[in-house]
């Protein structure tokens, strides 16, 4: 009798917490921080995180070697790189974070921004400046909603402040709820058999992620999904290419009444838009031939979708691109500096 | 089940409401939090008119009665049919203003909106009638509008059947606990190994049916069927299950719909609460069969059509709910089981519904009149194309066996309640692993939260 009382009290003070800290998304992002910064996720009670990719990770497909493809990036100096005349500022993502200001040609001073956070800049006029936009593609419909995200006159300027967080709260709360009780390295190998039965057997990933026709590779789902605007698949409208070439043109002449000398925009295609581009819904490329765009557009997409081994651009397991992919970009991104330094 | 021992615990009944109450507001709020105060608005009105009409006579008691369902529907309407109306009338408007731009609301649909406002008016009708008196307790009256279990997706309650049961101080019963647990995990079998699993299939169907062939089109269609009645009968399961945890029994909403041998018979078993409720609010207010066959059928068909108009601001709805009414008019009756043949005319007679049913969901499932229409005419016109059906052979068997278990379990074992203690573990054991391994997570929120 007294234990079944214990364990009652016990599950009433671990689920009233676990239901007053969910929906506490500062203190859950508090948790996930301490966490992750203190060493917690290698512990048995720990989160899941094994390094071979974020969707390997997400779908517990980590498990099945075809999916273990580490992240190993190459950065050099740019040959010929003597004259230092640019100040480079990028607003980037996850794609760019990492990619140091030593591997851009000619570049003397550089600054990264995340598209999610205030572009805050100081421009160097002894210098050329330059600002350099990336996007990956399936962010560049959400992105570009509002002109107001590029635009620091303007001060709602981060994502997350968005309208999407009320639509989201359910969602936030069921993630959070899951990480309290149920996210804990110790059900990895329930988890992982769970993965590899639906992979073997049945021929799918679960929840956010999708496995390719060919069932080689790992997509993030709503990038494949016939509706959405994170999808390469779901149609594009002319509306809406119209309305991109204006909010584009509309920020490259913002930031050069600003004093910067060129703005240059490089879109990275979603793995699904090159490796798997039957239902392709041709955004890209369709923006790229838009003769009223008036910014330099780095293409990107003819390199790596005319490449012989597409496969060969992006991590298996993961949304990002490989070391290959970013020095093919790289390449791209430090020939159109070079024309800009010698101008 | 935080709620479920906090509620045993507690040893006033007074406290137990106050706890479902607050329970409730937080299983709300988790949504969209301010909107607790549209709930609280309608609350408040509903709880004053019952008091009032109860309390007086003549058009004093109409005029609150007719207060509380201008409420009701008025946030109803305001939230769910304020853009579809406008919609409608752009093109007029456009035509006669064309700089004129609507004022579309930029809201999102609170959740169960219909559930609950249609629970809420059953309660002043009631207190109107005379059938119920009015509760004066208002947290429980509050209660009776927001209780969790039943909030967002139904049973569409009575008071009748409500609100004396949270005035009774239910004893703790384990054999009433083994039975709502058991009675959860069939609701979560339901949703996560068959309904979210077959709607990878419904869903590539609805977004490729252009390419794919009839066949194909056809098993989409079906399993869409099969989604429907395992998402929501699921849901339902659950609510009655945790509810019964707590002593509270609420109404059966399903009674194997698709064991019906005709239309009539198949809105007797489908979301019987729904039903109800316009046949007692709607369908007999208008005069039921009471005035001649003709009027009758006219009733059914207005009937029907709300039906459908209540499922959602859409043409697809109201499509759907006039299929029905048009089929219900003219197929009144359920036929008769032969006494030669009797197991094959009733099989035939199942099949022959379930698919005229199948047809009418494509309008339930479509975004548009002109997509479900498409859908039926790729189905109808033998179209070769693709067969893939979103998931493998494999998987798709699977759900197939797993529907076929489902369907002679609920007909052959309806109960829930396992006597034997070590049984009782085993199956919940059994089927917590098997919902697991086996179930599909992540993909699908319930279809019925959106209504």
């Amino acid at each position: 009798m007294l234990v079944k009382k214990l364990l009652a009290y016990l599950f009433l003070l671990i689920g009233t917490a676990a239901l007053i800290t969910a929906p506490a998304v500062p203190i859950m992002s508090k948790i996930w921080k301490w966490n992750s910064e203190h060493g917690m996720n290698d512990k048995w009670y720990g989160k899941h995180n094994s390094g071979w990719g974020d969707l390997a990770n997400m779908a517990f497909l980590d498990c099945v070697p075809e999916f273990q493809e580490g992240s190993t990036y190459d950065f050099k100096h740019p040959e010929n790189d003597s004259v230092k005349n640019i100040a480079l500022h990028l607003i980037g993502d996850s794609y760019t974070e990492l990619v140091p200001g030593f591997a851009f040609a000619h570049t003397h001073s550089f600054q990264y921004s995340h598209n999610s956070k205030q572009f805050k800049y100081e421009l160097d006029t002894s210098k050329k400046n330059v600002l350099l936009i990336e996007i990956t593609e399936r962010f560049v419909i959400n992105l570009m909603r509002g002109r107001d995200f590029f635009d620091t006159s303007l001060q709602n300027n981060s994502l997350s402040k968005g309208g999407d967080g009320k639509k989201n709260f359910g969602a936030i709360m069921n993630k959070n709820l899951e990480y309290l009780l149920l996210d804990y390295n110790l059900f990895n190998d329930i988890k992982f058999a769970k993965a590899r039965f639906n992979y073997k057997v049945f021929g799918r990933a679960s929840g956010d992620v999708a496995l390719s026709e060919n069932k080689k590779y790992l997509f993030f789902k709503p990038t494949v999904s016939r509706q959405g605007i994170f999808s390469s698949y779901a149609p594009v409208a002319d509306t809406q290419i119209n309305y991109l070439v204006s909010t584009l043109n509309y920020i490259n002449r913002f930031y050069k009444q600003q004093g910067f000398e060129e703005v240059i925009l490089t879109i990275i295609p979603s793995p699904a838009s090159i490796l798997q581009p039957s239902n392709y819904n041709q955004m890209i490329p369709r923006l790229q031939q838009r003769k009223d765009l008036e910014l330099p557009f780095v293409d990107l997409y003819s390199i790596f979708s005319t490449s012989q081994q597409p496969e060969k651009l992006y991590r298996v397991g993961d949304t990002h691109w490989n070391n290959k992919g970013m020095q093919l970009w790289l390449g791209l991104i430090n020939d159109r500096l070079r024309v800009i330094s010698s101008r | 089940m935080v709620v479920t021992i906090g509620y045993y615990q507690l040893k006033k009944q007074n406290a137990r409401v106050w706890l479902l109450l607050l329970a409730s507001c937080y299983f709300y709020m988790t949504f969209v939090p301010v909107y607790v105060l549209i709930l609280l608005f309608t609350i408040v009105i509903d709880y004053f008119a019952g008091i009032v009409i109860s309390t007086s006579e003549g058009r004093n008691r109409k005029m609150w009665l007719v207060v509380s369902i201008i409420a009701n529907s008025g946030i109803l309407v305001f939230y769910k049919y304020f853009n579809f109306l406008l919609s409608n009338i752009e093109p007029l408007v456009s035509f006669a203003f064309p700089h004129y731009e609507l004022p579309y609301l930029n809201i999102i649909l609170p959740i169960g909106l219909s559930f609950h406002t249609f629970q809420a008016m059953s309660y002043t009708i009631e207190v109107y009638r005379g059938k119920q008196p009015p509760e004066r307790n208002f947290v429980v009256y509050a209660l009776y509008v927001m209780y969790y279990p039943q909030l967002v997706a139904g049973p569409i309650e009575r008071p009748q059947n409500m609100l004396h049961q949270f005035h009774e101080f239910k004893q703790y019963d384990w054999n009433n606990l083994k039975e709502g647990l058991a009675r959860m995990m069939w609701g979560f079998f339901k949703k996560v190994i068959i309904a979210d699993r077959v709607a990878i299939v419904a869903d590539h169907a609805f977004a490729n049916y252009g390419s794919m062939s009839s066949g194909a089109l056809l098993i989409g269609a079906m399993l869409y069927s099969i989604q429907i009645y395992c998402d929501f009968s699921g849901y339902s399961d659950i609510a009655l299950g945790s509810s019964q945890v707590m002593g509270i029994r609420l109404m059966e909403n399903f009674k194997q719909p698709y064991m019906a041998r005709g239309i009539s018979e198949f809105w007797e078993r489908w979301h019987v609460s729904l039903s109800t409720w316009f046949r007692d609010y709607v369908y007999i207010p208008l005069g039921g069969n009471r005035k001649g066959e003709v009027r009758r059928r006219i009733n059914v068909f207005i009937v029907f059509l709300l039906s459908g108009l209540w499922h959602g601001a859409n043409w697809t709805f109201i499509a759907w709910g006039a299929i029905h009414g048009v089929l219900v008019t003219l197929f009144p009756k359920t036929p008769a089981d032969s006494v030669k043949y009797k197991y094959l005319k009733r099989a035939l007679l199942i099949a022959v519904n379930f698919i005229l049913v199948t047809f009418c969901w494509v309008f339930f499932r479509a975004n548009n009149i002109s997509e479900a229409v498409s859908y039926i005419y790729d189905i109808l016109r033998l179209q070769g194309g693709s067969s893939y059906l979103g998931l493998s052979i494999t998987e798709v068997l699977f759900a197939a066996l797993f529907t076929v278990v489902m369907m002679v379990r609920e007909n052959k074992y309806g109960n829930h309640f396992i006597s034997k203690d070590l049984l009782f573990w085993v199956y919940m054991i059994i089927m917590i692993a098997f919902c697991y391994f086996f179930g599909v997570f992540g993909e699908n929120q319930f279809i019925y939260f959106q209504f």
